[in-house]
C-alpha cells in the first residue's frame, strides 16, 4: 500500500533534477528502485502501529486556487518525548492521491535529498547508478534506524 | 473591422474557460487526500 502512496517519479524528476533530463530510462528505473526501496523503508515505520507511537492525521489545506498540492498535518505522538510535526504534501495524478513529500519539523524529505544527491553526483562525476548504489545501501541501515531519523 | 477582430473576445472566453478547467482538475480535494493519508493505516485523530 505504502509502496504505491508516493509518487516516486515526480519525487525522482525533482529530487535529480537536470541529471534526470539526461538519464536514459534504464538508469531512471534503477534510480527509482533504490528510491522506492530507501522511502518504504523510511516511512513505513511511521504508519505502522508500535506500543507508545501513533500518527495522528489533522488538518489539510489546500494551498490556494488552482495549486495542485494539498498539505495535510500529523504528529506522530510517542510515549516518551514531544510530539514530531509531520506534514504531508499530496497531489492527484491520473484520478489517484500520491505523497510527493514528507516534511518532518519544518524539513522537506524532497529539498533535503535533492540537496544531498546533489553533492553525491558532484562527487562522482554525475553517476546516477552509483547515486542508487548507496541509496539501497543506505535503505539497508536505515531498516535498523529510528522511523523519525533523516 | 476584420472578422478576427470581431471574434477576438469569443476566442478569449474560451482559452479563460479551457484554462480554469485546467487548473481545477489538477486540483486535489483536501478532505480526500486527509481520507487517502489515513487509508495507509494511520490512526485517524483530528487534532
Amino acid at each position: 500500500m505504502l509502496r504505491q502512496s508516493f509518487d516516486l517519479p515526480a519525487i525522482g524528476r525533482f529530487v535529480l533534477a537536470a541529471h534526470w533530463r539526461r538519464a536514459d530510462d534504464a538508469t531512471r528505473q534503477e534510480f527509482l528502485d533504490a528510491l522506492e526501496t530507501y522511502t518504504v523503508r523510511r516511512f513505513l515505520p511511521l504508519f505502522a502501529q508500535y506500543e507508545g507511537q501513533k500518527l495522528e492525521i489533522g488538518e489539510a489545506r489546500d494551498r490556494g486556487e488552482g495549486s495542485r498540492f494539498v498539505s495535510v498535518e500529523s504528529r506522530i505522538v510517542r510515549s516518551e518525548g514531544e510530539p514530531i510535526a509531520v506534514t504531508w504534501r499530496i497531489h492527484e495524478k491520473d484520478g489517484a492521491y500520491k505523497i510527493v513529500d514528507v516534511v518532518t519539523e519544518g524539513v522537506s524529505m524532497a529539498a533535503t535529498w535533492r540537496s544531498e544527491y546533489k553533492s553525491v553526483l558532484q562527487a562522482n562525476g554525475g553517476d546516477v547508478r552509483d547515486l542508487a548504489d548507496k541509496i539501497r545501501n543506505k535503505a539497508v541501515q536505515k531498516q535498523q534506524a529510528s522511523p523519525t531519523e533523516g | 473591422m476584420h472578422s478576427w477582430l470581431r471574434e477576438w473576445p469569443v476566442l478569449a472566453v474560451v482559452l479563460i474557460v479551457l484554462a480554469t478547467t485546467t487548473a481545477r482538475a489538477g486540483t486535489p480535494d483536501p478532505n480526500q487526500a486527509r481520507d487517502f493519508l489515513s487509508d495507509c493505516g494511520t490512526v485517524r485523530s483530528r487534532s
